[in-house]
């Protein structure tokens, strides 16, 4: 029983970190509309300056909060890519990502160790094996910011330049500056996913941000299965894709097959869903 | 409707769950008795599998089936390994964890603090503030005697004036070892030229314009460069320049010599330090982490014919090797 | 109050509108006719902004805005696009499209979104039937075609323009849905004098409503005419018709 608790909970701690960047590739991908590669980057960079930051002795919260600005900094480059020299969105976010692995690989190197330095998860003495304690109100917390922000003007503009970039011309709004703004904020949450992994992992590895994009993208189609609005669907979404990796694990075949059966049960979670909702339909 | 999708998607995840705590029972009663050893590997390629393999060859071998294997691969990914390793962790029947390669490593020792992890194929196990006085963690490196192994170069090979140095810069192990290449090359007036590869696309431009500049190549032991081996020798071959590995598997593929690891004996003198946790009841922190034995130089038969070059008495031991065709 | 001087437009190398000189002035409603391919359209975008003409200057006031940008001009100039997608948010509720062309000319604050919604014109909304709460909150795309225009048409004007360009406003919609939207078009623009360019293929049209209407044939101004002209003109006059009983014959 304990055993497997522990699988659960690491399940939903890592599902828990990841939700961040599926937060981020929803305000991408379904907000304004921009296909925005540059999360593997991103995530990389949060990490690497996490662990450069805290290896200088900087305090984890200071080091949060100059790494999400870091990570909007990597989404105005992709947005300037974009706006002003009119690379396609998908070569913009490749070309950052691109750039960011050469610079993550400066700052921190291949491989950086914490070395018990205090971090997110220190905050409550004696829950260190626990952080899922600390991670959902966190999570949940980060949540409620950024579906409140998506509900102010700022955020109706956001989802007016997805639809309709035309409707902020014609509020002699620029939608230009609207969407490198969205990338901004998608990039910076990123960047904090990178930063939050690399304390409850307790290292920086440059091969850590390998399968992100993967990951965000898995955890946003599973995640409209339980709804297409900016809520927990997230949260479930991204936890759900981590039960699915570990499960991969646990039928025991040769291990080489793994992919394709993290694929297949992708493939089979959708087709239920698309079966039951034209089931509903018939009905209704 | 949405009320039933979510009906639906708690029936299939219950049904996965009952899947899997069915498979873990029949286990469990299949071998109720033997210990099992988790194993994470990081990656498929020759080497690690080679670690692998002699491993859970001795195991077999010395334990009459007290002992039984299960393997794991994170193929390449540090979530994977991580996702691994918490299953590593929490699964009772598991009793020690044998992690191949530096990833595996992190991510097994970041959640498992009691039970014995074993390692092999990892350089600089130290570096990584994961050992500390009552460690769990025991085995073997992979750490080739770099001073050594130039110096034999510099004996075997004495015209060459300029040597490229290919690696792969983000892994860790491959940097510390061309540090201390670097150093030696220079002490011994030969030039090192860094190529750096991150992905085997890279590989034959880099290697192409590595063979332009230099008189010979050589590579630490780097999961990249073993994979790409044979397209390295390859070329090496064609511009009728020595290629010099680290671990002796790749003599086999076309490397002119190594003066390294053999990551069967790896696996294999890792088993033996498994046994002696298992078995023999000694604490991991009371056996040290030695490196494998590299005093013996593989030498491929066919290509120094081919290359001209005479083998001087010198006092390691030498062997010559055949290549894979 | 804007002045078009000797304004060209060539795309891809064909050019589009050919020396265009006129003048609107303020208060004027122009109906603009014309066959396809005219560059009826390509002149709204030049007014608009949208285009940047290859030669000639526009101003407004005397002032030159020839190089100012479609959102720069936007404050002032208001456009009805004949494609509906353009004129709204589709995916967002009627309530919040409101809201959103309340936020012309205003710095975007924090505040909800919906904090603009336009209270004052409930009793407006409620005579078109389309104040109800069901409707308020339904998606601007699930609206019909007419309920739609006329939503377009409030959100254009929520702030009333210096000018405001409409663009085959009545083409998609059913005769009952287009005079209820000229109804309340007409209606607005007398009620607040705004100087009108509206484009339309329908000769009746241009006959029934407007100050003037102006005739554009292959990229230049052919033909302008004052209400006055209008008694004596007949639909043909301006662009010609479909004559139905020489093709039944």
């Amino acid at each position: 029983m304990l055993s497997e608790w522990l699988i659960i909970q690491g399940i939903v701690e890592r599902g828990l970190i990841f939700s961040i960047s599926v937060m981020a590739i929803y305000i991408t991908s379904r907000i304004i509309r921009f296909d925005d590669l540059s999360v593997e980057g991103s995530f990389g960079l949060g990490g690497a300056l996490m662990a450069l930051l805290l290896t200088h002795n900087m305090t984890w919260l200071l080091a949060l909060a100059l790494i999400t600005i870091a990570g909007a900094c990597a989404g105005l480059a992709t947005g300037l890519l974009h706006t002003k020299l009119k690379l396609n969105n998908l070569i913009s976010g490749i070309v950052v990502t691109t750039a960011l692995f050469s610079i993550n690989l400066k700052i921190a190197g291949s491989n950086m160790v914490l070395g018990g330095k205090t971090t997110l998860f220190n905050i409550i003495p004696g829950v260190i094996n626990m952080k899922i304690v600390i991670l959902l109100p966190a999570i949940c917390a980060l949540l409620f910011i950024i579906k409140w922000f998506l509900n102010t003007e700022c955020g109706f503009l956001f989802k007016a330049v997805g639809d309709n970039p035309q409707m902020l011309t014609n509020l002699g709004k620029n939608a230009h500056t609207y969407t490198i703004a969205a990338l901004m904020l998608a990039n910076g949450l990123t960047a904090l996913a990178g930063a939050i992994f690399v304390q409850y992992v307790g290292y920086f590895s440059i091969w850590s941000s390998v399968g992100i994009l993967i990951i965000a993208l898995a955890g946003l189609i599973l995640s409209e299965t339980f709804g297409r609005t900016f809520g927990f669907s997230l949260l479930i979404g991204a936890i759900l894709y981590q039960a699915i990796i570990a499960a991969t694990f646990e039928f025991n075949v040769d291990p080489e097959w793994n992919k394709l059966i993290t694929a297949l049960l992708i493939i089979v979670m959708i087709a239920l869903k698309k079966h039951s909702s034209i089931f509903t339909q018939r009905q209704s | 409707m949405k009320n039933k999708n979510i009906v639906i998607s708690i029936l299939i995840i219950s049904a996965i769950v009952v899947a899997i705590i069915i498979n873990k029972n029949r286990q469990k009663n299949d071998n109720s008795s033997a210990i099992i050893i988790g194993i994470l590997q990081t990656a498929s390629h020759p080497a690690l599998d080679a670690a692998r393999e002699g491993f859970v060859d001795t195991i077999t071998k010395n334990s009459n089936g007290t002992i039984n294997c299960i393997v794991y691969n994170a193929e390449g990914s540090m979530i994977n390994a991580h996702a691994i390793a918490q299953r590593l962790h929490a699964d009772d029947s598991i009793k020690a964890i044998y992690a191949i390669a530096t990833p595996a490593l992190q991510a097994i020792a970041s959640v498992e603090k009691t039970k014995p992890i074993l390692i092999a194929a990892v350089s600089n196990p130290h570096d990584l503030g994961i050992i500390h006085e009552k460690t769990n963690i025991c085995g073997t490196t992979d750490m080739i005697d770099i001073p050594g192994t130039i110096k034999s170069i510099k004996t075997i090979l004495p015209y060459v004036a300029t040597i490229a140095l290919i690696y792969n810069p983000s892994e860790s192990n491959s940097v510390a070892q061309i540090t201390i290449m670097d150093k030696e090359l220079r002490r011994h007036s030969i030039t090192p030229l860094h190529v750096g590869i991150t992905t085997e696309i890279e590989v034959p431009q880099a290697i192409a314009s590595a063979l332009s500049k230099a008189d010979a190549l050589l590579a630490p032991t780097d999961n990249l460069v073993a994979s790409a081996m044979p397209i390295i020798s390859h070329l090496a071959h064609q511009a009728q320049k020595p290629l010099i590995a680290s671990h002796n598997d790749a003599v086999k593929q076309g490397a002119l010599m190594a003066r390294g690891v053999d990551y069967y004996e790896c696996g294999k003198a890792t088993a033996g330090i498994a046994l002696q946790v298992l078995c023999n009841g000694k604490k991991p922190y009371n056996l040290p982490i030695a490196p494998a034995k590299s005093d013996t130089i593989m030498i491929n038969k066919q290509l120094s014919d081919e290359l001209g070059i005479t083998i001087a008495k010198i006092s390691d031991t030498i062997m010559y090797i055949n290549s894979n065709k | 109050m804007i002045k078009f001087e000797n304004v060209s437009i060539t795309i891809d190398g064909k050019q589009i509108l050919k020396n265009i000189t006129c003048t609107i002035n303020t208060g004027d409603f122009i109906v603009i006719v014309g066959p396809n391919g005219a560059g009826k359209s390509t002149l709204f975008d030049m007014i608009s902004g949208k285009r940047i003409p290859t030669t000639g200057t526009i101003l407004l006031d005397d002032t030159d805005i020839t190089h100012l940008n479609e959102q720069q001009r936007a404050t002032v100039i208001s456009r009805l696009f004949q494609n509906p997608q353009l004129n709204g948010v589709a995916s967002m509720t009627v309530a919040q499209n409101l809201a959103l062309s309340n936020y012309k000319s205003k710095t975007v604050s924090l505040l909800n979104g919906i904090t603009k919604f336009p209270t004052h014109l409930m009793t407006e909304l409620d005579k078109l039937n389309l104040g109800s709460p069901k409707i308020l909150n339904t998606p601007m795309k699930d609206l019909s075609g007419g309920q739609r225009q006329l939503l377009a048409f409030i959100m254009a004007t929520i702030l009333p323009p210096r000018l405001f360009m409409l663009d085959e406003p009545t083409a998609a919609l059913d005769p009952q849905s287009a005079t209820k939207l000229l109804q309340f078009a007409i209606k607005f623009i007398n009620e607040h004098s705004l100087t009108t360019l509206l484009i339309t293929h329908d000769p009746e049209l241009a006959l029934a409503i407007g100050t003037k209407i102006w005739v554009l044939e292959n990229g230049q101004i052919t033909k302008q005419f004052d209400t006055r002209d209008t008694v004596t003109l007949s639909a043909s006059d301006l662009i010609g018709h479909i004559d139905y009983k020489k093709l039944m014959a």
